[in-house]
């Protein structure tokens, strides 16, 4: 067989119905690079039309990328697709984590795992190298993530990874997750694994990624990232804090990392995080000081360090220790970040008490509550789980549809004097699904339905619901107004894509922002002001392309979306110009083939629309404008007294975000009616079988 | 000339301007007639070229662009030779203008402005009440936190809508 570079050569599958474990080649994925694209291919052409999500007949895939532990800075992403079950029509979803899983797939031969069939008794996959074999859950079935961890673990090495469910997962909740090394979770898939009986895949590889560049071309490639381009968390390239090297500032900047600041409860004392100048290679760690940014400056004598991904120089994981947890029951240690930390505060939605000193309250909330919500595997649906909450409870919707006695066992006095332990009994009654309450875990499209849920939900501004499809506004209409509505609207869940929210949150002055806008998309009206929007142009539409084409490149190499592409950079003297070639840079060192950044945008434009397609199948018509790329009232209807395209309002109009969606379907070479994709853009992007299957289906746009 | 560029560049690094008067006084142990001749050379040779003079109304600044940025020099330049209410005020009608954005009242806390609550408090006051800083204008975020701005670059809602999402708005969709 010849050497592979880049890509192990091989994938697995694993039938649980059969008990059967057997590899293919990848080299049929290869114009769908990996991750994602594998993803989306597989389910288009092995799950039938009308499948749900935890039909025996849905697959689950877990794939990686060519640059997957090829030390490619922030790629150690694992992609999962499957039916979303969180979704009305169950439509295709991709769910991510981080952590050290997917390089360990990788060492371990293998560009992804296809998950299919049932098993009748509770399992786990053991992937040690060549030797792969499943074995008996029960002893961990029932077990939270942390215990299942923890014991497979011990059974396959401490240099082993496992991704596991926890209780939500194997009572089939719809907000659940996939978690890995504890804090690394991808969410809204943990149900599939449950209906599968399958509680986790422990992973374990010695073998190492061929690099097919010679002497130290890949060497150079990280370096030139690390001196010259990367910045902090979602690549923002300025300080949050005035610093003297850096001609920009902005406090919104995750480039926390300043004079004074500290890990304070790091080993041996507290480490600062001081100044961490663009260029300073050796300090790129520590300009993401993300506890205090996410929790508050309580969080600051309680982070041991920051941690991360395999391979990724920004750490952005705060890994604390906080003794007081332990009177909740809980393990001082929590890790996480972001949305893991955020969505507990969201529960509490009357506000948190402070625990030990004044202002506390929010850390702790955030930090039990992600302790907890970790080890069940409950995921938010970014947020929403706590809205739906809030929403039950103070309309008093929940006074009607919970029955009495269960109403009266909530504590919820506990909500309503903030303290915190709330969360314990709430998480668990969603995990284990007792009774009316935990339907919360069935997401908002579901509950809202089974609640009666009305126009004051889904058309409420403080919520955020963005699609009548159950997702929320996830970098929308506030991200370059039709440009980041363009790109909330294509997707199946909400959507993780932060190629613009990056540029649009970089710091720098709009002028530069316009510059580099203009190279992109030929034009620099592609951008406006942040809320100071302008009427659509085909610029926009463009960028929203680029934008989608990008986080489906990131997502198939797999590369970090929070970091990539590096549009931008600290640097004055490259007048803060990026290097949208480097994804290219870096395959053609890794796989030796010659890849250029067109050539990766074209197969990256290749996947979206195959997610597209799949979306149609899915969803059985082609009418996607209508029945798929809506938005709810609140996005036109926000900020009565003024008009759209005022400054200070990222309030949309519904005739512009209809010219909008128009012009986008055009760059897409969709449809421009339906916004389905046309046999002759399918056939342009060679995947003239998926045209024959939708045709055969009735699925084509006239 | 070496000792001086050491100078200017360790000063740059931790956010100092070097002045000239500091020099004159023989900080450096030079001759004041050698200062003047070797400041101008360093100024006019390309392989100083990171070296650059700010003159203000009593003073020379120097500073090296490898270490510090022509903004950060230019605030602390401000804050020697002009009065604090005109540096502040100068500081947020630059960001109004170039990012758009108001600027939190919470950024002169830190350094280089380093002023505490009672002096903001105190200088906040002098501008409003004086007609030189008439433009610039005070609004907060649903958290209390405050923001000034100044309106010839920026309306009264834009810089509202800003300072929501800094402080509310990007924890509610992180």
């Amino acid at each position: 067989m010849n050497k592979s570079y880049g890509w192990a050569g091989k994938l697995l599958r694993v039938n649980l119905t059969a008990g059967k474990i057997t590899t293919e080649p990848t080299s049929k994925y290869k114009d769908f690079i990996g991750g994602m694209g594998i993803g989306y291919k597989v389910i288009f052409d092995e799950v039938p039309a009308g499948t749900k999500a935890f039909d025996e007949a849905n697959k689950i895939v877990f794939a990686v990328g060519p640059l997957t532990g090829s030390g490619a800075p922030s790629s150690s992403r694992t992609n999962i697709t499957s039916l979303f079950p969180s979704n009305p029509y169950n439509a295709v979803g991709d769910s991510h984590m981080g952590g050290n899983f997917a390089a360990q797939l990788k060492y371990a031969g293998y560009d992804a795992i296809i998950i299919e069939g049932k098993s009748n008794r509770p399992v786990w996959l053991k992937i040690d190298n060549d030797k792969v074999t499943l074995e008996d859950a029960s002893k961990v079935w029932g077990k939270g993530i942390k215990d299942t961890t923890a014991q497979l673990a011990s059974v396959m090495g401490k240099d082993s990874s496992i991704a596991a469910i926890g209780q939500a997962g194997e009572n089939m909740v719809n907000l659940s997750v996939i978690m890995n090394g504890l804090s690394h979770s991808a969410g809204g898939h943990g149900g599939i694994l449950g209906s599968k009986m399958l509680k986790a895949i422990g992973v374990r590889g010695n073998r190492a990624v061929n690099i097919a560049g010679k002497g130290r071309e890949l060497l150079k490639l990280n370096n030139y990232m690390m001196k010259d381009l990367i910045g902090a968390n979602n690549q923002h390239v300025v300080p949050s804090t005035p610093q003297p090297w850096a001609e920009f500032s902005h406090k919104g900047s995750r480039w926390t990392a300043r004079e004074g600041l500290t890990w304070g409860a790091a080993e041996g004392g507290p480490i600062e995080t001081g100044i961490a100048a663009a260029g300073d290679v050796n300090r790129v760690g520590y300009r993401t000081m993300k506890a205090t940014f996410d929790l508050g400056p309580s969080a600051e004598k309680y982070t041991v360090r920051m941690g991360g991904c395999q391979s990724c120089p920004i750490r952005c994981m705060s890994q604390l220790r906080i003794p007081k947890l332990e009177e909740y029951g809980l393990s001082p240690y929590v890790a996480n970040s972001c949305m893991g930390y955020f969505s507990p505060q969201r529960v509490m939605f009357k506000g948190n008490k402070d625990i030990e000193e004044k202002g506390d309250g929010k850390m702790f909330a955030a930090a039990i509550g992600a302790s907890l919500a970790d080890d069940y595997g409950v995921w938010c649906n970014y947020g929403l789980l706590g809205t739906d909450l809030k929403h039950g409870y103070e309309s008093g919707i929940f006074k009607k549809v919970l029955p009495a006695d269960e109403y009266n066992s909530i504590p919820w006095n506990l909500l309503e004097e903030k303290d915190p332990a709330f969360l314990i009994d709430f998480y668990r009654r969603i995990a284990f699904k007792e009774g009316e309450l935990a339907h919360l875990g069935d997401g908002a499209y579901w509950v809202a339905k089974r609640w009666d849920f009305g126009d004051d939900y889904w058309n409420n501004v403080k919520y955020g619901l963005w699609s009548k499809l159950g997702f929320p506004k996830h970098h929308s209409n506030e991200t370059n107004g039709q440009v980041g509505s363009l790109i909330s609207c294509m997707f199946n869940r909400d959507a993780q894509s932060h190629t613009l929210v990056n540029l649009v949150g970089s710091g720098l002055p709009i002028e530069i922002q316009k510059e580099v806008v203009a190279e992109i998309v030929g034009s620099p009206d592609g951008i406006d002001p942040q809320l100071n929007y302008t009427p659509m142009n085909e610029y926009k539409a463009r960028l929203a392309k680029w934008a989608i084409i990008k986080n489906c490149l990131h997502d198939s190499l797999t590369l970090c979306n929070w970091m990539w592409p590096m549009t931008v950079s600290p640097h004055k003297s490259r007048n803060y110009r990026g290097d949208l070639a480097l994804e290219s840079k870096f395959m053609t060192v890794v796989t030796g083939e010659n890849y250029t950044e067109q050539s990766l945008d074209l197969a990256a434009e290749r996947i979206f629309t195959l997610h597209r397609a799949l979306t149609v199948k899915n969803m059985n018509t082609v009418d996607m404008r209508n029945e798929h790329d809506g938005m709810t009232d609140w996005v036109f209807d926000k900020d009565p007294d003024i008009k759209a395209f005022t400054p200070g309002t990222d309030k949309m109009d519904r005739e512009d975000m209809q010219v909008a969606l128009t012009m986008f379907y055009k760059e897409m070479g969709w449809d421009e009616k339906t916004g389905a994709p046309t046999r002759a853009t399918l056939e342009r992007l060679g995947l003239g079988d998926v045209a024959n299957q939708l045709a055969k289906l009735n699925l084509l746009p006239a | 000339m070496k000792r001086i560029l050491e100078h200017i560049k360790n000063s740059s690094k931790v956010g100092e301007l070097v002045s000239k008067s500091e020099l004159l006084k023989g900080s450096l142990e030079i001759e004041a007639p050698e200062i003047e001749k070797l400041l101008a050379e360093i100024l006019s040779s390309e392989e100083s070229s990171d070296i650059k003079e700010l003159i203000g109304m009593t003073d020379s600044f120097y500073y090296s662009t490898d270490y510090m940025s022509d903004a950060y020099a230019e605030v602390i330049f401000k804050l020697k030779d002009e009065n604090i209410e005109k540096t502040i005020s100068d500081y947020v009608r630059k960001e109004s203008k170039i990012y758009p954005r108001p600027t939190a009242l919470e950024v002169f806390k830190l350094n280089p402005f380093k002023k505490n609550d009672q002096e903001l408090e105190e200088i906040s006051k002098r501008i409003e009440a004086s007609d030189e800083f008439k433009d610039i204008q005070k609004v907060l975020a649903s958290n209390g936190a405050v923001y000034l701005y100044s309106d010839i670059h920026m309306t009264k809602g834009h810089a509202r809508g800003l300072c929501e999402w800094v402080e509310v708005g990007q924890f509610e969709n992180p």
